[in-house]
């Protein structure tokens, strides 16, 4: 019980402390931060279904990039808003999710993966492919109606939180029991009454509506859509990078990743022909040397340290 | 009292092999049946069918008087039937407490996490669990997943419990606390199916015992006279498919006074802390054909691993021609001239027959006879001679297991161990390969024969040695054995003094 | 005391003067996102270099006039790579602007790379030159109009014409194969060619559409040649076209003509097939034998830094930053809308050639006069227009 406060308290602090960067009055502080967020509500969007659901979905970037098109239809076509083209943009996501589920529950681990991709990428070729969405030209948000960089650093802000806070919300709840039950073993799920697709359902819809939710608010900063960059698969790769990185299955395993990525990109924005190899190298190291993570790591340290063999198992990370 | 459970016709296919025949048999309120039947007799698919992994094929299942047949495993489970695995199947990364949550949140009636964390505890008092509440379950040893298995089968209050070799793999004081907690089940009124491998465990618990073989309803008793039935004494035993040996058979008789091929002398032997193996001997001399017998997790594969160094040995002395292997590597074993042929026919599929055996071809002195020991293996099995441009995996059970047979011969190996390799085999095929086996030993091969069945390896062995638990309980000449009523006790483990 | 007051104020007073009206800024800082990786890498190392070597100019003179400080001031340029990736390079104009307070843009390789940066500039109010993005693709990524941003290049509808036009001194039955990749490049001139074929009387007899990044062209081809087709165009990367012609060759399907736009220009198209390349053609804009100011200085220079066979992009890339700096210099200061308004005023002959902004619609985008070019051992020659032409035309393919 302590321990819920504990992170609700951590929470409320770090965002609090989010709250006050436009203060500084420094773009390029913010213009870090507005990124560090985008990727902690997407990261924490694919950790409740790969991390905390077994459902490693590698078509992210399809919700993403469907949010985006549809705040960019909503806007154009029907002048909502930028506030109700971001919820338009869950909403389709979500949509599309539920679509989707009937096909790719079917298959099962390494076949969901591959099915979830090319559903993602068969999306981003029909989009390529459909003038009336502008095809490979992209669709334009009317950028003198833009809002300040200050409010989508708020906007994105408050779904970076609130992406963290349902994660925080389900994982201890009865529905957050069947996806870790169900994650760890399918089967055993099911013997025990838990009602596997209508989990995943729910699972993938939350996910994709948090996906969507970011695709959607930032299609509106970027202005300029095309759907080979906003459906690309570098979304869904740098998000399970960052997930992984800071530790798959853990509250703030992917606020860490997100952290360790921004300052990576921005410190090896200077070094152009070195960076994919230096990122790829630390990547490898993680991995190697820290298999659940740099929080997952974290955590283990202090009983590692103390050279317990029971330091070496892990317990309950997603309590953290 | 009424039936819990009634199967009424229940057949279950998988492509052509049937895995459930027919089979219909009721379980009371408050009744203990347990199952018994040797390898591939559909015990662990009877159980399948009942929580709904797989539908029928046909037939019904009846649960509280309600058809379940082709429900959701989900809507099974809330009606009130609960399972437990051979092979533990926990959420690894969730504690204990955590993984009996689950059955109480979705299984039960408690929707709240908070009831469901006391509800669960109480479970834990019962089934000996509580100091481990908060551990990791990936992070516990085989006694207490096994009881997680059982707590968390009880966690949905079934009214049906189906338990699948609960006792599978545990030391005896394990054993003895596990069957603890199943009689205190017993005499609360639980029902329950218990399937158990061995039987004086399952005659323990049960208050009749029903016997499968090849999927199908063989006998039901009460545990004290099953083992009298004699169509049960030959399901494991044995029946009379097999001919008596060949009475001009042309082998040489083993040199008196010979060293032994192999010798195992006191080993015991396990995985981590279980024990599977327990001062264990046995000798094989050239050209003998020795037959190794015991029921299903007597500890046969274990002794197979043991002899040939893929596990270490806890003590005793494996000897090959007076030299210990302990310090020769897995792979360089076949080089001494020990072959294998697995339980299990792991061949492989994507290469086609004679690929197959050219691969068993590979130790060194093997290679340049490959062409030849290749025609003698086509003359010991024709069928293969057919097959030999058939991708291995299009090959039936049984061609498969000649084919394994061949390419254990074509390492040209001096001694073979044949480790079960009947299993699942339909007689017909046990009949072709029984009839090979002397054949193969006329060819100057030694051979240990590893079988469940005792009366089909009795009939071409020359020795026998009969392992029950762990142990060698009985050994002596083959011949003898087969006439002789105290391999039965022997053999089943329990006392069973058939008419 | 008091009488060292009066003129210690004064002197402060002075200073201070001075420093309002005189103190000119440290450096002119330019900014570039552009592709150092991924299948644009090659325009990428062009445009870089192009950049470089007119900013390196206007350094080895002291820098850039700026007549608001009375000062020459050197110019610094910082390049981020965008990994040919549109939403890299949103980021990184993003984050030149945000991070290393750019005076000013020069563009990335192709229209997504382009139009990426393009918003961002439009947002921040900075100038922004773009030479490597068809003029009619850019102009297309914003109907509202650009107010920031410039582009240089060549001009599709008008390179769609040379094709043909050069097609007409190739014996052939006037059949065309199409080869274009769903990039927005591609798609615009995949509709232009068919637009544009019949108005000069030849007929698209197969158009092959596909993703880019396809490896496996066998079946295209042989359908391509199912139809009848005698000459080919293709529009795509580099890497794909490499792959393509590789296949054709191997599957004996040699055209009488073959034009390799965009991946055909690099020299990397050479280096991957040597003779093989023999006769392929590709539209570009500028020779090292036309004669504008510093065209063949600047071919001898690119091949004495690196030893590799030069790129038009070269020539456009100088151009881009070496008109930023003027209208840095007309505008004489580094007040984003006056140099703004400067680049709009651009009317002069540079290394690329004349170089002027339309009015009106298509403003922000000055065409340049498109020529073939053919690889003919190793040296790409302009053969038309015939006036213009620096060989004669190999034809038809061997």
């Amino acid at each position: 019980m302590n321990r819920t406060y504990v992170g609700w308290g951590a929470l409320a602090l770090v965002a609090a402390a989010m709250l006050t960067v436009p203060a500084f009055n420094d773009r390029y502080m913010l213009f870090v931060a507005y990124f560090l967020a985008l990727n902690v509500a997407l990261a924490q969007s694919w950790n409740l279904v790969g991390g905390y659901s077994g459902l490693v979905s590698l078509g992210h970037a399809a919700f993403f990039g469907l949010g985006a098109y549809a705040a960019a239809v909503a806007v154009n076509f029907l002048s909502v808003p930028i506030a109700v083209s971001i919820l338009v943009g869950g909403l389709v996501a979500a949509a599309a999710a539920v679509a989707v589920s009937f096909l790719t529950f079917r298959f099962l681990g390494i076949y969901f993966a591959i099915g979830t991709l090319v559903l993602a990428e068969a999306l981003r070729l029909w989009m390529v492919n459909w003038e009336l969405l502008g095809g490979a030209q992209g669709m334009q948000f009317p950028i003198h109606a833009s809002l300040s960089v200050s409010t989508f650093y708020y906007i994105m802000l408050a779904l970076a939180v609130g992406a963290t806070a349902a994660v925080m919300l389900i994982v201890p709840s009865r529905l957050g029991f069947a996806l870790r039950a169900m994650r760890d073993n399918e089967e055993s799920a099911q013997n025990l009454g838990v009602n596997l697709f209508r989990t995943k359902l729910t699972a993938f819809v939350i996910s994709a509506f948090i996906a969507g939710l970011v695709g959607a608010a930032h299609a509106n900063r970027l202005g300029h859509i095309e759907p080979y960059s906003i459906f690309s698969a570098s979304w869904t790769i740098g998000i399970v990078n960052i997930v992984i990185i800071g530790g798959i299955g853990t509250i703030v395993g992917p606020v860490v990743g997100a952290v360790f990525v921004a300052l990576m990109s921005e410190y090896l924005a200077d070094y152009a022909s070195l960076h994919l190899v230096i990122e790829g190298l630390l990547l490898i190291l993680i991995i190697r040397f820290m298999p659940y993570g740099i929080w997952g790591f974290v955590q283990r340290l202090p009983r590692w340290i103390a050279g317990t063999s029971a330091g070496r198992r892990a317990t309950d990370p997603e309590k953290v | 009292m009424g039936n819990i459970l009634e199967v009424d016709g229940l057949t279950k296919r998988f492509g052509a092999l049937v895995a459930i025949d027919d089979l219909s048999f009721s379980v009371a309120e408050g009744e203990v049946l347990g199952i018994m039947g040797p390898n591939g007799a559909g015990k662990s698919t009877l159980f399948n069918l009942i929580m709904g992994k797989h539908a029928p094929t046909s037939g019904d299942i009846r649960f509280a008087g309600k058809s379940i047949a082709g429900a959701k495993i989900s809507e099974i489970c809330r009606l009130g039937i609960g399972r437990t695995y051979q092979i533990p199947q926990p959420f690894r990364r969730m504690t204990v407490l955590e993984n009996l949550m689950v059955g109480k949140l979705y299984g039960h009636e408690s929707r709240h996490v908070r009831a469901a964390r006391e509800a669960a505890s109480e479970i834990l008092e019962t089934t000996g669990l509580a100091d481990k509440a908060d551990k990791e379950a990936g992070a516990l040893g085989l006694l207490d997943l096994k009881r997680l298995e059982l707590a968390r089968a009880l966690s949905t209050s079934p009214r049906l419990l189906l338990l699948d070799e609960i006792a599978g793999g545990l030391v005896e004081q394990e054993v003895d606390a596990l069957e603890a907690i199943i009689d205190g089940l017993r005499q609360r009124g639980q029902s329950m199916i218990v399937i158990e491998h061995v039987l004086r465990t399952l005659f323990g618990h049960s208050d009749r015992v029903l016997v499968l073989n090849f999927g199908a309803r063989v006998t039901d008793d009460v545990p004290e006279d099953i083992v009298k039935h004699q169509e049960v004494i030959d399901i494991y035993l044995g029946g009379t498919e097999i001919a008596p040996p060949d009475p001009d058979k042309a082998r040489p008789a083993p040199e008196a006074g010979a060293m032994p091929v192999l010798a195992a002398r006191g080993i015991d032997a396990g995985y981590g802390a279980f024990q599977a193996l327990f001062d264990v001997s046995l000798e094989v001399y050239p050209g003998e054909i020795v037959a190794l017998i015991g029921m299903n997790g007597a500890g046969k594969t274990t002794l197979t691993r043991a002899i040939t160094n893929q596990i270490p040995l806890m003590a005793g002395e494996v000897d090959w021609k007076g030299v210990s292997i302990a310090q020769v590597p897995t792979h360089k074993v076949v080089d001494l001239g020990i072959a294998q042929c697995l339980e299990g026919r792991k061949i492989f599929g994507q290469m086609t027959v004679e690929e197959n055996l050219e691969v068993g071809a590979l130790p060194h002195h093997a290679r340049p006879h490959r062409a030849e020991m290749l025609e003698e293996i086509y003359a010991l099995f024709p069928r293969l001679r057919e097959r030999r441009h058939q991708l291995g995996g299009t090959l039936s059970g049984g061609e498969q297991q000649m084919l394994a047979i061949g390419r254990a011969l074509m390492a040209k190996p001096e001694l073979v161990i044949f480790d079960e390799v009947s299993l699942g085999l339909a007689p017909r095929i046990i009949a072709q390969i029984y009839e090979a086996i002397p054949r193969i030993a006329a060819s100057g091969i030694t051979i240990l024969l590893i079988e469940q069945s005792a009366q089909r390896s009795l009939a071409v062995a020359d020795r026998a040695y009969i392992l029950e638990r762990g142990r060698i309980v009985m050994s002596g000449d083959a011949a003898e054995m087969r006439a002789d009523k105290a391999v039965q006790e022997a053999y089943f483990g329990v006392d069973a003094k058939a008419g | 005391m008091k009488k060292l007051l009066l003129p210690a104020l004064a002197v402060f007073g002075l200073s201070l003067g001075t420093a309002m009206a005189a103190d000119a800024p440290a450096e002119i800082v330019i900014g570039a996102s552009l592709p150092q990786s991924g299948p644009l890498a090659p325009f990428g190392a062009y445009g870089g270099w192009g950049y470089q070597a007119a900013i390196d100019d206007a350094n080895a003179e002291g820098g850039v006039y700026l007549s608001q400080y009375d000062a020459k001031v050197p110019v610094r340029l910082v390049v981020y790579d965008d990994q040919s990736r549109p939403e890299e390079t949103n980021k990184n104009v993003e984050r030149l602007v945000v991070r290393d307070g750019v005076n000013a843009l020069l563009g990335s390789v192709s229209p997504p790379l382009v139009i990426s940066g393009a918003v961002v500039a439009e947002r921040e109010h900075i100038p922004f030159v773009a030479p490597m993005s068809p003029i009619r693709a850019f102009l297309g990524g914003n109907e509202a109009g650009w107010q920031w941003s410039w582009n240089i290049f060549f001009d599709e509808l008008e390179m769609t014409k040379r094709q043909f036009q050069t097609m007409d001194m190739v014996e052939s039955n006037k059949k065309v194969a199409l080869f274009t990749d769903n990039e927005q490049d591609g798609v615009v001139m995949g509709t232009l060619w068919t637009e544009v074929a019949p108005t000069l009387g030849y007929e698209i007899a197969y158009h092959a559409k596909f993703p880019v990044g396809t490896t496996e062209y066998g079946d295209l081809i042989r359908r391509a040649q199912e139809a009848g087709a005698e000459i080919i165009i293709a529009q795509m990367v580099t890497p794909d076209a490499v792959a393509l012609w590789k296949q054709m060759r191997a599957l004996g399907y040699v055209p009488k003509a073959a034009f390799f736009e965009k991946g055909g220009a690099p020299a990397e198209w050479w280096d991957a097939h040597g003779e093989d390349a023999n006769g392929t053609m590709v539209s570009g804009y500028w020779h090292p034998e036309l004669p504008f100011p510093g065209a063949a200085e600047l071919k001898d220079r690119f091949v004495g830094e690196t030893g590799k066979i030069y790129n038009q992009d070269i020539a456009s890339a100088y151009t881009a930053a070496a008109l930023l700096l003027d209208a840095m210099e007309s505008a004489g200061s580094l007040d984003p809308a006056a140099v703004n308004a400067a680049i709009g005023a651009t009317d002069g002959e540079y290394v690329v050639g004349p170089v002027k902004f339309t009015e009106g619609k298509g403003a922000h985008a000055a065409a340049l006069p498109s020529f073939m070019l053919q690889w003919q051992h190793g040296d790409l020659e302009v053969v038309y227009p015939p006036e213009r032409a620096t060989a004669d035309m190999v034809y038809p393919i061997q």
